[in-house]
């Protein structure tokens, strides 16, 4: 059902190599673009597992973000000299966590009411975060979180400095990425996943474990999530509830749409549109908000599958689909 | 597969670096010093980021008018941080790096200013804040970087209080908004009731949401309590439904309040807010020689605009940007570390009178405006705004350097 080749180590090299060496040929500035790019797309990609492979539509998928930047942070303030790993273990653990618990509830409604309950769930959490002030300081948020921490990296120049936060994100980042990439498209529990999608009901008449499927799959999100918003967390050395906010939950719909949701990297795109081209029309027009709306609504009218749909104008570079669009 | 997936990796890397071209900078004669203006420039606030950044800017557009900096003429860049402290942070970056940026003046919204003090620790670049009140921001989380020439919030609440120091009012009412900033505010008021009216009492003390449609139940509570006053920090909305409810439900007592020397409120509030205080770091009533050729200046300009006089903001944004330019002809310099050797301790002349910069927690110490809002038409606007204007001395509104939880006071 899905025809796929090998992961060609050529063009594993190709990214590997170009992410590595990128920071030597841009300046520092554009590594840090690059990082929070990265960031972004990890972000994105860990959204479109529950909308582009289950077909889930969720409104508060900041509030994994949010933990998981939440916990990075208040683990790197509370406890002084908690090595980076652990720290960022923590915020991915923390988003998982969340993941299972809220996904519990979620995962057995779908459409408008799984819609619904993600929002709810995140909204609430984001209450706690702008509420629970001794421990997150409200809205003002805390920061300086990061002096605590040692950040040297072998083979980099200064503890701290874009270059080292860009090759620890991608570090991170570019494996992880690439594992649920295989996870989703290579191995059994992938096609599961597409199937329960295509068509639920067969899908439990063959005998799968529907909830089960969806419910692991919507804590590899959080997880995922939350592994972003860790990393976020560090290389802001910042946070605030706009880290779990209903603005993050929304961006994170449109970078994935906008990118296309019916391949894999799709999000990776919107989120690379959404930073660069954000910054670009904001410093044109304070309506930039307008002009990204106007952008959402044309690609979900005219161009539902993204920046990838707009691919296939070009017959030579058309991607294969990670998966067809309706159920057979 | 592979050759889309090539493709996308091509896509991404293009983008990095085309995304965010900028070109270091190069000296040509005096070479300028670059300063950047980082507000809210979009969105439901884009008119309070807008406003201060006219201020920002006529001051540029006069100092270097009259001839820089020593020489140097400033260059003034502005930006949106679209109320984001992840944007404000990419944004700081960005001119820091590519544009040479020097200095960043800002914000509204205090988490903003938290996020860009990070960067500008990281990269040695001085903040000037005309705008974000919390603490905090000179307090706890202090960065040597950061330099404040807008009020604390505890500053701010003993002005307002000041207002009532030699009025019989004894009983009073606290109805602010709950989050973080609301609940700092009706700290301060009860710490500088207990500095300036000793024997006060506490009549009630209530939280609303943000962003509030009706005050109703609020109003009501306040006319059960019976206060001789009501002290409040509300702002945008919550300031304005607020008071022209309490308006229309007969509620007779003074308001405290913070923000409401700005003519955008006040032409929507109108006569509901006649008899009510309130303070500012800068007001247009502020009677000193400086002061009045100022607004002269402004008004000869934009009389035609939107903004004929140049009210708080716009005031705050200039009376700071000229300290600004004060302590860099001192310096004689824009590097981060003689800015700060030559800002700390000094004194300037202000538009409001003499302001210091304390040294230990880089915060203003200032005379405050108080006024009372009178009927309409006045001098400045037809509708009821700020009458005379009081001037709360410096040491009055004073937060002692050991109360302000900054390790370099104590």
């Amino acid at each position: 059902m899905i025809p796929r080749r090998v992961f060609s180590p050529a063009a594993v090299g190709i990214v590997l190599v170009g992410v590595g060496l990128a920071p030597s040929v841009m300046s520092t500035s554009q590594v840090y673009s690059g990082t929070e790019v990265v960031i972004l797309s990890l972000f994105a990609v860990s959204y479109n597992l529950l909308f582009g492979y289950l077909g889930l539509l969720s409104f508060g998928h900041s509030a994994y973000f949010g933990l998981g930047a939440y916990a990075t942070a208040l683990l790197l303030l509370h406890a002084p000299g908690v090595p980076l790993g652990p720290a960022i273990a923590g915020g991915t653990l923390a988003g998982a966590i969340g993941g299972v618990l809220i996904g519990n509830f979620c995962v057995r409604l779908s459409g408008p009411y799984f819609a619904m309950l993600t929002l709810a769930f995140g909204q609430l959490l984001f209450a706690v975060a702008w509420k629970w002030r001794a421990v997150t300081r409200g809205d003002d948020g805390f920061g300086g979180f990061l002096k605590h921490a040692s950040l040297a990296l072998p083979g980099t120049p200064e503890s701290g400095s874009q270059h080292s936060l860009y090759y620890l994100v991608v570090a991170l980042a570019v494996p992880v990425i690439a594992a649920t990439w295989a996870l989703m498209t290579k191995t059994p529990f992938g096609n599961v996943v597409v199937s329960i999608r295509q068509n639920e009901e067969r899908a439990v008449f063959l005998g799968y474990d529907v909830f089960a499927t969806k419910l692991i799959t919507y804590t590899i999100s959080a997880g995922l999530a939350g592994l972003a918003g860790s990393l976020s967390a560090i290389f802001h050395d910042f946070v605030s509830p706009s880290v779990i906010d209903l603005n993050l939950s929304t961006d994170v719909v449109l970078m994935t749409f906008i990118g296309g949701t019916t391949f894999f990297f799709g999000p990776v795109l919107g989120a690379v549109f959404f930073v660069y081209f954000g910054d670009f029309i904001s410093a044109l027009t304070d309506r930039w908000q307008v002009v990204m709306g106007l952008i959402f609504v044309f690609m979900v009218l005219y161009v539902p599958k993204g920046f990838i749909g707009l691919g296939r104008l070009i017959p030579s570079v058309r991607p294969r689909e990670t998966r067809p669009e309706t159920a057979p | 597969m592979r050759s889309s997936f090539a493709l996308v990796c091509a896509i991404v890397l293009v983008a990095s670096v085309a995304g965010s071209m900028g070109h270091p900078a190069s000296a040509e004669g005096a070479e300028p010093i670059k300063v950047l203006g980082l507000d809210v420039l979009s969105g439901p606030f884009k008119d309070i980021g807008e406003r201060y950044l006219l201020g920002v800017k006529f001051a540029v557009e006069e100092i270097n008018g009259s001839g820089g900096i020593n020489g140097r003429p400033i260059k003034l860049y502005l930006d949106d941080s679209q109320l984001k402290p992840d944007v404000a942070q990419r944004k700081a970056i960005k001119y820091i790096l590519d544009d040479g940026v020097k200095i960043i003046m800002g914000f509204t919204g205090t988490h903003v200013a938290k996020a860009v003090a990070q960067v500008a620790a990281k990269h040695k670049v001085i903040v000037v804040q005309y705008s974000a009140e919390a603490d905090e921001l000179t307090g706890k989380d202090h960065v040597p970087y950061v330099f404040r020439l807008a009020l604390t919030t505890s500053m701010h609440a003993a002005a307002t209080t000041a207002a009532f120091a030699d009025k019989p009012h004894k009983k009073f009412y606290l109805l602010n908004q709950d989050y973080a900033y609301g609940h700092d505010v009706a700290k301060a008021y009860k710490k500088s009731l207990d500095r300036l009216k000793p024997g006060w009492q506490l009549a009630g003390e209530e939280y609303h949401p943000l962003a509030t449609k009706d005050f109703a139940p609020y109003i009501q509570k306040i006319i059960a309590a019976g206060p001789d006053a009501v002290l409040t920090g509300n702002w945008g909305s919550d300031l304005s439904v607020l008071v022209k409810q309490a308006g229309k439900f007969g509620v007779k007592v003074p308001f405290g309040h913070q923000f409401l020397s700005d003519p955008v409120a006040m032409r929507e509030i109108g006569e509901a807010a006649i008899g009510h205080f309130t303070s500012e770091v800068y007001m247009l009533g502020v009677d000193t020689p400086p002061n009045r050729e100022f607004i002269e200046r402004w008004h000869r300009k934009f009389k035609d605009t939107e903004n004929p006089w140049p009210e708080f903001t716009i005031g705050k944004a200039y009376n700071t940007t000229m300290f600004m330019a004060a302590a860099l002809k001192k310096a004689n310099s824009d590097d981060a570390d003689a800015v700060i050797r030559a800002w700390e301790g000094m004194a300037y002349e202000s538009l409001i009178g003499r302001q210091v910069m304390r040294a230990c927690d880089h915060q203003v110490q200032t005379p405050v405006a108080v006024a009372e809002i009178v009927p309409g038409p006045g001098k400045f606007y037809p509708f009821p705004f700020t009458g005379r204007v009081t001037l709360v001395p410096a040491e009055n509104v004073s937060v002692p350097p050991k109360e302000t939880g900054n390790k370099r006071c104590e």
